[in-house]
């Protein structure tokens, strides 16, 4: 499902170069529910961020249902990203003028992909957010902030969702509904999570941990 | 004070442009403010001018004969000289001795002076006079003034032919001579036996001075536009008003706009502990400062470039005080009302209802000017207005980058977006206004131009012909007649002859007049042989009748207005047509059988030009005038399109930046750069296209709502149009903001890191 091979990220700084990767290889398979664990620095969301693109890496591949997205130009790697992948961020990243609803469609209108709302009405079922769909998310809290992100995330129902330190911001008893539900997203729905935490209680309830130490996995 | 300080000096080391930007839009606002109500002091100056045209005493006749032979510098400064209502009154001597001889007079036949650079002889010829430089001095005459020497109760006039150069036979102790004159012509003049005019010397003669009123045609249209400079001074001070307004406005959106941006700081401030008064104190300190740096660059500015009264000063500074206080009070009660923590946290949105205040006053116009005039069209756009006003707060449309726009449009950024399309408005109508305000202005002055290129280039189409009349009043007429047994003017219409009340104005003044005219007379047509055109008083005569003047026939092929004029003039004929029916030298016809009074014919084509001296200073003031004018005109359109420029990028470049981290969510979301490219390029375009159409609707309905109060108020009807041309051109430089802000977007959004952009902001 997902492998990477010998990946390397260097960064420049000034006259030094630095790694932030350094020879990674990795595979995860459908349906896995993994964890990225290490101390800040680690490189974990570097790691995060280039598997689900966003990011470059220097050398090695990364090959996702068997694509090497390491080698898709600009628009490919978007619109693979649309179709293929999720992504939740630690602060949320909502737009926060759109309501609940608007958030999660918006990508998907803009690809004129939204045909109806029965697939929403399930993904706010799964979240519990059904009450809250016509609601602003300014006005929500940071946990329904954050299922209103995994919603939009899972919208076009992806292969692997990513999420880089989801209940980084928020308390002990959210973090916990907030790990809960991811378990259910990959338990219910079969989807690929990947997930960067500093939380070892979290990190242990995935099915695989993967640690991480000055940008290599130990 | 040392914390103020301190936040001072960060604050502007980190936000150096953000201060830096509202400092040099303010410095531009109040160059238009100044630049507009300059512009107004001028007009104002200017039909101040063309009142004193009309009603002042403008009483030098001058005659610019030789004006090849000098420079322009030359020529303006001999002709520099104010003598408007000076009469030449008896002299010292004649008052305090009572004696006669203080004007001493040469009757000669020829008279030698000089003008520079030739040295001359000037014949002496009908009424002509050459006084000695000294003399010239004393009593401050030129070429071409009016004298009168009157001999016993006789006044008759003498034109200054020339000065002489040197005094000639006048003695130190003031006897001898001063002013040449013809003694033929003197001697019939005063109808003295013949003996040597010179013996007249010590008789009682006194020379008066003449306070003659000469105004070309083209100075008497320039005063029918009084009317019209006034209305347009009118409405220079409604877009003065207008203007006023806007930079009002503009001012205190940049105001709310920085302090939006300045609100965090504060906030963390207020967090760590320091006080929201002590940070209320900071804002209205910084705002201080920033005016006192604005003063001082206008103060440079105004002093070295804007001679204007201090009243004005005063005036500009008081609005913009005024405006600093509202604006201050404004942020200060917002910043007080703030939930600082709230804010930090992202929980609080800074909500400025404020903001729509200016949209509901257009509204308000809007409604106005249908009360005020109520068509159909009106109703019609004030419908439309109304319809995209909702579309554009509440609008339901299905299209997702529509969609965008007005889910945009909700929550904090909705401030912005109204900033924006109340900035497209009001920059379209600066535009408008300016360039509304430049076409009456070109139209107002144009007449000037026009009248000075008249006065100092001959122009076939508009030569200056100066000719004679025939007789002057009915005294000297009837004085003549009688004296010299003299008929009256031997003209005939249709073969009747006609009595001399039928050719001789009656003059009241005591005065004779100038023999002098001037019109915008068709030198084709008068030059087409035997053609004359006859003073309006004779449109009895019609067109094409034949008269006799002197037993020459001449066909009437047009009339003169002389009502400006002091004298009454009855014809006018060409030297050519003279020439042509005689075959004789002009001079023959000055006192031809002693029947008929022809002074003198002038009107050498592109020789003569004529001009009182005031007319001619006025030309040089009007020149200079409109020249400045002009230059004003330029820079004040110039920074009204600077400043709107300026507002528009700003607007949309802190709505881009605004926006970077939304695009880079919905691009780490999956959307590709097309698509955000197209999205920032409908956003843009949709913006825009809203801000012009109302901005469309707005300026029609509030030229028509001034025509109305013009109408109302001052009882003028003046037709406010805005032409296509000059929509056009507002819409030209509208679309070259929108594309450029698209060219700069799209360059953005494509160098857009998608990760760092989420990290950094």
């Amino acid at each position: 499902m997902l492998k990477i091979e010998n990946v390397t990220k260097t960064v420049k700084s000034g006259q030094t170069t630095q790694n932030i990767l350094s020879n990674v290889s990795l595979e995860i398979q459908q349906g896995d529910f993994v964890s990225i664990l290490g101390p800040s620095g680690a490189g974990k969301s570097t790691l995060l961020y280039c598997l689900s693109g966003l990011s470059s890496i220097t050398e090695g591949k990364i090959l996702i249902a068997e694509k090497p997205i390491h080698t898709l130009k600009e628009e490919a790697l978007a619109k693979f990203r649309f179709e293929n992948l999720g992504i939740i961020f630690q602060d949320f990243h909502l737009i926060p003028m759109l309501t609940v609803k608007e958030n999660i469609i918006f990508v998907a209108q803009m690809y004129k992909k939204y045909q109806d709302d029965t697939y929403l009405k399930e993904l706010l079922d799964i979240v519990g957010l059904t009450d809250k769909a016509d609601t602003p998310v300014a006005n929500l809290s940071g946990g329904q902030r954050q299922r209103v992100a995994i919603a939009r995330a899972l919208f076009m129902k992806p292969n692997i969702l990513f999420a880089d330190e989801p209940t980084g911001n928020l308390d002990s008893h959210t973090a916990e509904v907030i790990t809960s539900l991811l378990e259910k997203v990959n338990r219910d729905l079969g989807t690929t999570v990947v997930q960067v935490t500093h939380a070892e209680e979290l990190a242990k309830r995935s099915g695989r941990i993967i640690r991480m130490k000055d940008g290599e996995i130990v | 004070m040392k914390i103020y300080q301190q936040f001072l000096k960060s604050y502007y080391r980190l936000h150096k442009m953000q201060f830096l930007g509202p400092l040099f839009t303010l410095t531009i606002i109040c160059a238009i403010l100044f630049g507009s109500i300059s512009a107004n002091e001028l007009i104002a100056k200017q039909t101040e001018s063309h009142f004193y045209d009309q009603y002042g005493e403008v009483t030098q006749i001058v005659r610019l004969q030789h004006d090849q032979f000098r420079s322009e510098d030359d020529f303006v400064k001999d002709w520099t000289g104010k003598n408007k209502t000076t009469y030449l009154q008896s002299n010292g001597v004649h008052e305090k001795n009572n004696k006669v001889n203080f004007v001493n007079f040469y009757g000669v036949d020829q008279a030698f002076y000089k003008v520079f650079p030739f040295d001359q002889v000037y014949e002496l010829k009908g009424n002509d006079a050459v006084v000695s430089a000294s003399f010239a001095k004393a009593h401050k005459l030129k070429k071409g003034d009016m004298i009168t020497i009157k001999t016993y109760s006789t006044p008759f006039d003498y034109q200054v032919a020339a000065i002489a150069d040197g005094d000639f036979f006048a003695k130190e102790d003031g006897q001898g001579a001063n002013i040449l004159v013809s003694k033929e012509q003197f001697r019939k003049n005063f109808q003295l036996p013949e003996k040597d005019v010179t013996t007249l010397a010590g008789t009682d003669l006194k020379v008066q001075k003449h306070k003659n009123v000469y105004q070309t045609e083209n100075v008497r249209e320039n005063v029918s536009a009084i009317g019209q400079m006034q209305m347009i001074q009118f409405v220079v001070m409604i877009i003065d008003a207008v203007i006023l307004l806007v930079s009002t406005y503009i001012l205190f959106g940049f105001y709310r706009m920085a302090f939006v941006g300045k609100l965090h700081y504060l906030s963390i401030l207020n967090i760590i502990g320091i006080q929201k008064r002590r940070l209320t104190a900071l804002m209205w300190l910084e705002n201080i400062v920033l005016m006192t740096i604005i003063y001082s660059i206008l103060a440079i500015v105004s002093v070295c470039l804007l001679p204007l009264g201090w009243i004005y000063y005063v005036a500009v500074y008081g609005i913009l005080l005024a405006t600093i206080v509202i604006a201050n009070g404004f942020i200060t009660s917002l910043f007080r009302k703030t939930d600082v923590l709230a804010y930090i946290l992202g929980r609080e949105q800074v909500k400025i209802k404020q903001g729509w205040v200016p949209f509901f006053v257009l509204l308000l116009v809007l409604v106005a000017a249908c009360v005020v005039k109520p068509t159909i069209y009106t109703f019609v756009l004030v419908g439309i207005s109304l319809l995209f006003g909702v579309f554009w707060m509440l609008g339901n449309a299905k299209q997702s980058s529509v969609q965008l726009i007005k889910h945009l449009n909700r929550e904090r950024i909705v401030n912005e977006m109204k900033a924006i399309l109340m900035l497209a408005i009001i920059s379209l109508l600066l535009i408008y206004a300016a360039i509304t305000g430049v076409q009456h202005f070109i139209t107002g002055v144009y007449s000037n131009w026009k009248f000075d290129q008249q006065i100092t280039v001959n122009e076939e189409k508009t030569v200056e012909i100066q000719t004679y009349l025939a007789v002057n009043n009915v005294e000297q007429a009837e004085f003549l007649w009688k004296n010299y047994s003299l008929e009256p003017l031997d003209v005939k219409h249709k073969g009747e002859k006609l009595s001399i009340d039928d050719l001789i104005g009656i003059n009241d003044q005591d005065d004779l007049k100038g023999f002098n005219i001037k019109g915008n007379i068709d030198m084709k047509l008068l030059q087409a042989g035997n053609n004359v055109y006859l003073n309006e008083k004779y449109k009895k005569y019609h067109l094409l009748d034949e008269v006799q003047m002197d037993g020459k026939r001449f066909e009437i092929v047009g009339y003169f207005d002389s009502s400006m004029n002091a004298t009454d003039h009855v014809a006018i004929v060409s030297e050519e047509s003279f020439r042509k029916l005689d075959d004789t030298k002009i001079s023959q016809f000055y006192i031809k059988n002693d029947e008929l009074i022809l002074n003198k014919l002038y009107g050498e084509f592109g020789d003569d030009i004529l001009g009182t001296m005031d007319a001619r200073q006025q030309s040089l003031d009007n020149t200079s005038f409109a020249q400045n004018l002009q230059s004003v005109l330029m820079i004040f359109i110039l920074f009204i399109a600077l400043i709107s420029i300026l507002s528009l990028l700003n607007s949309f470049f802190i709505l881009r930046d605004k926006q970077q981290k939304l695009f880079a969510i919905l691009g780490a979301a999956g959307l590709s750069k097309k698509k955000l490219m197209s999205l920032n390029f409908w956003q843009i375009f949709a913006l825009g296209g809203q801000g012009l159409l109302i901005a469309e609707v707005i300026l029609i309905l509030v030229l028509r709502f001034f025509e109305w109060f013009i109408q109302t108020v001052i009882g003028q009807n003046i037709p406010l149009v805005v032409t296509y041309e000059m929509q056009l051109q507002a819409i030209g430089v509208y679309l070259f903001v929108l594309i450029v802000v698209w060219l700069a977007s799209r360059r953005n959004l494509k160098k857009m890191n998608i990760l760092q952009t989420i990290r950094e902001r």
